[in-house]
C-alpha cells in the first residue's frame, strides 16, 4: 500500500477515535439532575420497554411530589409513569410527551395546568432541566425552536456551550449509571415530612381568556391525543394559588372544556380527596408522601371509572413498576417509621428492625445510663462502651470497626463509591469519621447514629443518643 | 465570524469540501466568494470598504508598470497608500483624533469640537490595508510582477484565514500560491493533517490559556488600585501571557487553515518570549507586521544606513507608528514608544554591557548569562504589556504606581491570588495548559520543529492520543458558552 494511501486510512482512523472520544465525554458531561441525586425520569423512559405504559402524568414538581405510580400499581396494578420535572414548562411538557409517544402507547394522560402560569422556568436550572434532558433529536432541536424564549438557542441545540463546564461538578454518576433509573417511575418518594400551610383557595375567581400562546399549546397536545389515540385530561394538582393564577387557570379550563376534554380540578375537591393542609402538605405548594397516597388514590378511581385498565402485576415485563413500588415502600417505612419514640428501648428496637440500611454507631467520650443501656440492646457491652469505638449495624449483625484507641482506623465501602473513614485523631475530632472526605463526627461525647440507606446510596439521617 | 465560534465549525468544514471538490481552475473563485462571505458575516456595509482597498491597490499594480517616469510611479503608489490609510485613518482613527483635539482645546478653555461621525472599526481593516499596500510597494520595486485577474487579486487581499487578525501575508508568497493554484492545488494529506493539529492547538491556545488567564488579569487591572505589588506584578505577567496566547493562537488557526487547503503562510510567532533582547523578540513576535515595517517604514526612511542618529530616529518612529497601528489610544503609542527606547538605550549600552561583562569575567555564552537575558527580556516587555492593557494612559501610570506602593509576598502564600477569578482547580488547569505551551516553544527554539511536525514524526497510537487530548481539552476546558452552574439546580425552588 502506497504510503499516501496509509496517511489516509490513518487520518481516518484518528477522525474516528476522536469521534467516538467526543462521543464519550459528551455522555459523561452532558446534563444530568446533580441536585435531584442523577434521578431523572427521562432517562427511566429511555430504560423503559416500549409499550408498557397505560397512564401518563405531565407537569411541574407539583405533579412527581403528588401524584405516585407506585401507589397506583399497588392498589389497581396500574402502569404509570410520572414524567413531570420540576418546573416542567409548555415546551417541556408537549417534547416529553412526544418523545414518551415513540416508544409508549398510553391509553390515558393526564397533563397539569400549571405551566399556564408561566413561560420558561426562571431558574436556569430548570431550563436545563427542560431542555437538556432529552435525548439530541429532531423533538429535542423543536423544544427549543418552538418554546425556548432565551436568545443564545444556538448553545442548546448544541448543547456543549453549556455543559462542558461540567467537569467542575462531575461524580460517580457521570460515569456510572444511577440503577434507580433503570426502574423507578419518576415520582420523588423522599418527601415525607409535613409542613402546615394555608388552606387551598377555593373562592369564585373570574377566569381571564385564555392566551394565545396557552391556546396554541392546548391544541398541540390535543392534536397529539388524535395522531396517537390516547384519552387526554387535564387535571391542576392540590397548591395553594392566588387569585391570579386561578384566573389564567380558569381560563384554560373553560377552553379546555369547551374542546370537549375533561378537566379535574383536584384544588376544588381537595376536601373530598380528604387532603389536610396541615399534615398532608411539605411545603406551601406541594403534597407529601402522605397527601400523594390520598390524591394517587383518588385518581386511580378516576381511571379505573373511566378507562378499562389491566391489572399488570404479575406480569414479569412490568418488573420495573414492582421495583418502583418497593423503593416507595422502602422510603415510606424508613421515613414514616421514624416518629418520636416513647424509649429508649423502644429507638433500639427500631434500629435493629431496619433493613437495607447500614447503620454506623459511634461512641466517643463518657455518654449518659441511657445510651449504655442504648448500646446493650444494640449488642455492644458495657466495658466496650465505656473503651469508646465505631460499629456497624446491618441487617441484624453487629460489626466492630475500630476500638476507642488512639491510632486504630479503618475504611468502610458503603454503596457504589461512598467510603466512610473511621479513625481516632482524638477525642470529639471532626475528623473521626469521614464520609467521602467530608467530616461528620459530633464533637461533644455522645453516642452518634448515622443511618446510611443502601438502596438510596446516601446518608439518609443522623440521630444522637443521650 | 470568529474562529472558536460555531458558525465558523460549520463554515469551514463546508468551503474545504467544496474546494477539494470543484474542479481546480474554479477553486479561487470558491475562495473569494467564501471570503467575503466570511467578511460580511461581520458587517455587511464594510464590504465596501475591503472592496476600495482591493480596487486601488489592483489598478496600482496595473498602472505602476506603464507609468513612463519614477515620478509618475511614486504618484501612483503615494495615491494608492493615501486612500487606504485615509480609509484607515478615518474610521480607525478619527474619533481617537477627535478626542485628543477637544482635550488640547479643553487645557486651553476653548469649547470642544463635536464630533459630527460615529465610526465602528471595521474588523481587520489594519490588517488588509497593510496588506494590499504591501502588494503596491512590492510592484513598484520590481519585486511581483503585477496581477492583471482582478479575482485573483481580490483573492489575496481578502483571503479568509487572514482577514481577521493576519497574519499580514506578502504578495511574493501567497499571491504567488494563488496564481499557482490551478496546477498545485491538489489534496495532499500532509498539509491537511497539519493544517488541523495547527487549528486545534491555536484553539488550544486561545481558548484554554488567553480565555482563562483573560478572567484572572480583568479583575487584576480593574481592581488594581486594591493590590499591592505581588497581585500587579503577576497580572502583568499574567497579561504578557494572554496576549501572546491570543494572538498567537489566532495566528496558528489561520497558518493551519489555510495549510489545511494547501497554503503555506508566513509564521508569525516564534517563541517570543525566548528573545534574550528587545531586538531578538520583535524578531520572533508578530513577525508579519514587524517585518512588514521594517520594509515599508524602517528602510524606507532610511534604516541605520544614515548614522547612528538617524537610525534611532528611524527606530522611534517606527515603534510610534506601530504602537499607534495597535490601537487609537496614546497607551499604545506610549507602549510602541517604550519598545523604540528599549532598542536605542540596548544599542547605546551595548558596548557598556560588553566591558562590563568582561570586566566581571561572565561568560556570555553560558546558559544562565542567556537564561538571565530572556527574564530580563520578559520583565521589559511585561512592563511594556502595561500599556497595552490599560484603558487607559492615567489608568497604566496608576498601574504601575502601584507596583511600587505595596510589597506583599505574603499573597503567594496566603492563597488570595485564588480570589481573582481563577480558583485552584481552574489555576491548575491553566498551569498545566502553559506547561505544553512552554514544552512546544522550547522544542520550537532549540529544536526549530513545531508542534504539528513533532506530532505527525510520532508513531499512530501516541499521535491518536496526543491529537485527541489537545482536542478534548479544547473542548472540554476551553472558555466559550455558558458556565454552567450547578448550584442553578435548585432542586426545590419550583
Amino acid at each position: 500500500m502506497k504510503k499516501p494511501d496509509l496517511k489516509i486510512i490513518s487520518t481516518l482512523l484518528c477522525m474516528v477515535l476522536l469521534v467516538l472520544s467526543v462521543i464519550g465525554t459528551y455522555n459523561v458531561l452532558r446534563w444530568k439532575d446533580t441536585e435531584g441525586e442523577y434521578i431523572d425520569s427521562v432517562e427511566q423512559l429511555y430504560n423503559t420497554a416500549d409499550n408498557l405504559t397505560d397512564v401518563v402524568f405531565l407537569g411541574s414538581s407539583h405533579v412527581y411530589c403528588g401524584i405516585y405510580p407506585a401507589v397506583m400499581w399497588e392498589l389497581k396494578g396500574i402502569a404509570a409513569f410520572d414524567m413531570a420535572v420540576s418546573g416542567q414548562d409548555k415546551g417541556g411538557t408537549y417534547h416529553t410527551l412526544v418523545e414518551l409517544l415513540k416508544t409508549q402507547s398510553p391509553k390515558a394522560v393526564f397533563v397539569d395546568l400549571y405551566q399556564t402560569v408561566y413561560d420558561n422556568g426562571i431558574i436556569d436550572g430548570n431550563i436545563y432541566r427542560n431542555y437538556l434532558s432529552l435525548r439530541p433529536s429532531a423533538n429535542s432541536v423543536k423544544q427549543v425552536k418552538n418554546y425556548l424564549l432565551k436568545e443564545d438557542k444556538t448553545s442548546f441545540y448544541v448543547r456543549w456551550p453549556i455543559i462542558h463546564t461540567r467537569y467542575r461538578e462531575l461524580g460517580p454518576y457521570d460515569f456510572y449509571d444511577n440503577e434507580i433509573n433503570d426502574y423507578a417511575r419518576g415520582a420523588y418518594y423522599d418527601n415525607f415530612q409535613s409542613h402546615t400551610c394555608s388552606e387551598i383557595n377555593i373562592n369564585e375567581v373570574a377566569s381571564t381568556p385564555i392566551e394565545d400562546k396557552n391556546l396554541c399549546w392546548i391544541n398541540d397536545i390535543i392534536e397529539l391525543s388524535e395522531r396517537y389515540d390516547f384519552e387526554l385530561n387535564f387535571m391542576v394538582v392540590p397548591f395553594f394559588m392566588d387569585d391570579g393564577t386561578k384566573a389564567v387557570i380558569g381560563g384554560v379550563k373553560d377552553y379546555v372544556k369547551a374542546c370537549g376534554y375533561p378537566v379535574y380540578d383536584f384544588n376544588e375537591s381537595y376536601r373530598q380527596i380528604g387532603i389536610n393542609c396541615n399534615e398532608d402538605f411539605c411545603d406551601e405548594t406541594h403534597l407529601n408522601g402522605v397527601g400523594a397516597a390520598k390524591l394517587t388514590t383518588y385518581i386511580s378511581e378516576v381511571i379505573l371509572k373511566d378507562y378499562p385498565l389491566p391489572d399488570r402485576r404479575g406480569d414479569s415485563a412490568y418488573y420495573q413498576w414492582e421495583e418502583d413500588y418497593k423503593l416507595y415502600l422502602h422510603n415510606r417505612d424508613l421515613i414514616c417509621s421514624r416518629d418520636s419514640f416513647e424509649s429508649i428501648e423502644e429507638y433500639a428496637e427500631y434500629v435493629k428492625g431496619l433493613v437495607d440500611c447500614s447503620i454506623i454507631v459511634s461512641i466517643e467520650g463518657e455518654v449518659s445510663d441511657e445510651a449504655y443501656s442504648f448500646a446493650q440492646i444494640l449488642g455492644i457491652g458495657s466495658a466496650e462502651t465505656a473503651q469508646g469505638g465505631k460499629w456497624l449495624y446491618r441487617n441484624g449483625e453487629l460489626t466492630k470497626l475500630i476500638g476507642g484507641n488512639k491510632g486504630e482506623q479503618k475504611l468502610l465501602k458503603v454503596g457504589d463509591f461512598d467510603t466512610f473513614y473511621f479513625r481516632n485523631i482524638e477525642q470529639g475530632s471532626q475528623y473521626n469519621i469521614m464520609f467521602n472526605k467530608t467530616p461528620l463526627n459530633l464533637t461533644e461525647p455522645e453516642i452518634l447514629l448515622l443511618f446510611y440507606d443502601d438502596v438510596l446510596k446516601k446518608i439518609t439521617f443522623e440521630s444522637i443518643v443521650y | 465570524m470568529l474562529f472558536n465560534s460555531i458558525s465558523f465549525l460549520i463554515f469551514f468544514p463546508i468551503v474545504v469540501l467544496f474546494y477539494y471538490l470543484i474542479p481546480k481552475k474554479f477553486r479561487y473563485i470558491w475562495l473569494l466568494i467564501a471570503s467575503y462571505y466570511f467578511y460580511m458575516s461581520w458587517n455587511p456595509r464594510y464590504v465596501v470598504l475591503l472592496l476600495l482597498s482591493t480596487i486601488v491597490t489592483y489598478l496600482s499594480g496595473l498602472f505602476i508598470p506603464k507609468a513612463k517616469t519614477i515620478s509618475l510611479k511614486r504618484l501612483v503608489v503615494a495615491l494608492s497608500f493615501t486612500i487606504n490609510l485615509c480609509m484607515l485613518g478615518l474610521f480607525k482613527y478619527f474619533d481617537f483624533f477627535m478626542a485628543s483635539l477637544n482635550r488640547i482645546l479643553n487645557a486651553f478653555h476653548i469649547t470642544a469640537v463635536s464630533n459630527p461621525f460615529s465610526f465602528v472599526l471595521p474588523v481587520g481593516i489594519s490588517f488588509y490595508v497593510f496588506q494590499a499596500l504591501s502588494y503596491t510597494m512590492d510592484v513598484y520595486r520590481g519585486e511581483m510582477e503585477p496581477e492583471k485577474n482582478p479575482v485573483r487579486y481580490a483573492l489575496f487581499v481578502s483571503f479568509f484565514p487572514l482577514l481577521g487578525a493576519g497574519p499580514i501575508e506578502r504578495s511574493k508568497n501567497l499571491l504567488g500560491q494563488i496564481k499557482e493554484m490551478d496546477e498545485k492545488s491538489k489534496f495532499d494529506i500532509d498539509n491537511f493533517r497539519s493544517g488541523l493539529i495547527l487549528m486545534a492547538y491555536g484553539l488550544f491556545q486561545k481558548m484554554v490559556i488567553a480565555d482563562r488567564v483573560a478572567i484572572f488579569t480583568d479583575e487584576i487591572f480593574g481592581n488594581y488600585f486594591a493590590c499591592g505589588t505581588v497581585e500587579t506584578l503577576f497580572g502583568a505577567f499574567a497579561f504578557a501571557l494572554q496576549i501572546y496566547c491570543d494572538f498567537g493562537g489566532y495566528s496558528l488557526i489561520a497558518i493551519g487553515a489555510a495549510r489545511v487547503m494547501g497554503f503555506t503562510l508566513m509564521e508569525n510567532f516564534n517563541a517570543p518570549y525566548l528573545a534574550g533582547s528587545i531586538a531578538e523578540f520583535w524578531r520572533r513576535w508578530h513577525i508579519s507586521l514587524s517585518t512588514w515595517f521594517r520594509d515599508y517604514l524602517y528602510i524606507p526612511l532610511g534604516g541605520n544606513r544614515k548614522g547612528r542618529l538617524r537610525k534611532y530616529l528611524n527606530l522611534m518612529i517606527t515603534f510610534l507608528v506601530s504602537g499607534l497601528w495597535h490601537g487609537a489610544n496614546w497607551s499604545f503609542v506610549i507602549w510602541g514608544g517604550l519598545h523604540g527606547v528599549y532598542q536605542v538605550v540596548g544599542d547605546l549600552l551595548k558596548p557598556v554591557k560588553l566591558k562590563l561583562t568582561d570586566a566581571l569575567r561572565l561568560d556570555r555564552e553560558a546558559f544562565s548569562f542567556k537564561f538571565g537575558q530572556v527574564i530580563f527580556t520578559f520583565l521589559l516587555t511585561s512592563f511594556a504589556w502595561i500599556f497595552f492593557k490599560a484603558e487607559s494612559v492615567t489608568q497604566a501610570f496608576g498601574y504601575i504606581g502601584r507596583l511600587f506602593t505595596k510589597w506583599n509576598p505574603w499573597v503567594l502564600f496566603d492563597e488570595s491570588l485564588y480570589n481573582f477569578g481563577l480558583d485552584r482547580y481552574e489555576s491548575g488547569i491553566l498551569i498545566a495548559a502553559v506547561f505544553v505551551l512552554v514544552i512546544f516553544d522550547l522544542l520550537k527554539a532549540f529544536k526549530k520543529i513545531n508542534l504539528d511536525e513533532f506530532i505527525l514524526r510520532q508513531n499512530c497510537i501516541f499521535r491518536w492520543i496526543a491529537i485527541t487530548a489537545l482536542v478534548l481539552s479544547v473542548i472540554v476546558y476551553g472558555k466559550y458558552g455558558i458556565d454552567f452552574d450547578s448550584s442553578q439546580f435548585i432542586y426545590f425552588a419550583f
